[in-house]
């Protein structure tokens, strides 16, 4: 008999995997174009580690704050879920520029070469994923809460699994559009 | 603007930290990029890679902290029955968490176009299993060690596990991934 600790972590790691490998899938798509980028293999990891970061602890801040009554889970008027929204918005882009920068300081200075174009694709991914998937982790744990389930059970995989999805979405856009430019 | 000010000043410390040890790791990862785009199966499974060991150190550190709290460890941790358990379900969970993403990899990369090669197909799974149980079993040390240290001292070790194993996890499954590509294909 399979116990409920095993069942639990087993399915939110079979969704988690799966959502991983699309995202895989997408980037194996335009790998072509996105090794022509020096460091992106290294500004990759930790931006799909810091949207992930973000967009779980705002899910998280919701979640509480539902509970606890000191928001509504309305997104009309509320107040509460746009200064989330802002502040994740300006701590991507941050994070995103020091990640950018640390891509760059190593290609420089390990590889030999780089390209200030790593900036411009770091800004450019963190605003298409920022702008998709914080308004769909909003509008998704509102809509739980609403319909009485716990928000705090299920976005923890569901954030993860489409935020590497989105995010990847967001870098093989930003790519193409740099590298047309 | 209160709320605004309050999450950049408590996250962005540790949102910077955790996705730097990320950047780092993926710095073998870039010295091997012409290597990796030529294994289509690689490519597809590192996001998922990553995201499960970062998965598996928040679920051990958390499930560890509960049990330090519940007063169902001590020195003797060694024979807890609940942490040999938690091990066991842990275990199993990412034997066939890996053994599912190295086949799916496979098949994707196969509906992609990627010509099948059995030695291929069989080193990606070799790599999969093996990154995941040697860093599930260095997570699971850590949290050990770390975790009883950080309580004797009065801390709460979820402040100090989370962050350390999925930290570890991040850039230990990058560099143990670039490791074995190294000395596997």
């Amino acid at each position: 008999m399979l116990s409920k600790d095993f069942k639990e972590i087993f399915t939110a790691e079979m969704i988690s995997i799966t959502g991983g490998v699309l995202a895989g899938a997408m980037l194996a798509f335009y790998v072509d174009e996105l090794i022509l980028i020096p460091g992106m293999m290294i500004l990759f990891p930790g931006y799909l580690e810091m949207r992930n970061a973000i967009s779980g602890s705002m899910v998280s801040r919701l979640g509480s704050a539902l509970h606890m009554g000191t928001t509504t889970p309305y997104v009309k008027g509320n107040k509460f879920a746009a200064e989330n929204i802002a502040a994740v918005f300006i701590l991507s882009l941050v994070v995103a520029f020091v990640l950018a920068a640390i891509a760059y300081g190593a290609t420089y200075f390990i590889f030999h070469q780089s390209t200030l174009k790593i900036f411009l694709i770091a800004l450019i991914a963190v605003i298409i994923s920022n702008l998709i998937e914080n308004m769909i982790s909003l509008y998704t744990t509102f809509w739980l809460f609403r319909k009485g389930h716990d928000p705090n059970n299920i976005m923890g995989p569901y954030i993860t699994t489409i935020g590497d999805i989105i995010s990847v979405g967001g870098l093989v856009i930003a790519t193409t559009v740099v590298l047309w430019l | 603007m209160a709320v605004v000010r309050k999450i950049l000043t408590e996250s962005i410390k540790i949102v910077i930290l955790a996705s730097v040890l990320s950047t780092i790791g993926g710095i073998g990862i870039e010295s091997l990029k012409t290597k990796i785009a030529f294994l289509l199966p690689m490519i597809i499974m590192l996001p998922a890679i990553n995201d499960m060991i970062g998965d598996f150190g928040t679920i051990i550190s958390s499930k560890f902290t509960t049990l330090l709290y519940l007063g169902k460890l001590n020195e003797k941790w060694w024979n807890s029955k609940e942490l040999g358990e938690l091990f066991k379900i842990i275990a199993a969970v990412a034997l066939i968490s890996a053994v599912y993403m190295g086949v799916l990899s496979n098949v994707i990369a196969l509906l992609k176009g990627f010509s099948f090669n059995l030695i291929i197909a069989l080193k990606v799974l070799t790599v999969a299993i093996m990154s995941t149980a040697s860093l599930v079993m260095i997570i699971f040390f850590v949290s050990i060690i770390g975790g009883l240290f950080v309580y004797k001292n009065g801390s709460d070790p979820d402040n100090f596990l989370a962050p350390i194993t999925t930290g570890l996890a991040d850039f230990g499954s990058l560099l143990l991934f670039a490791l074995m590509i190294r000395f596997l294909f």
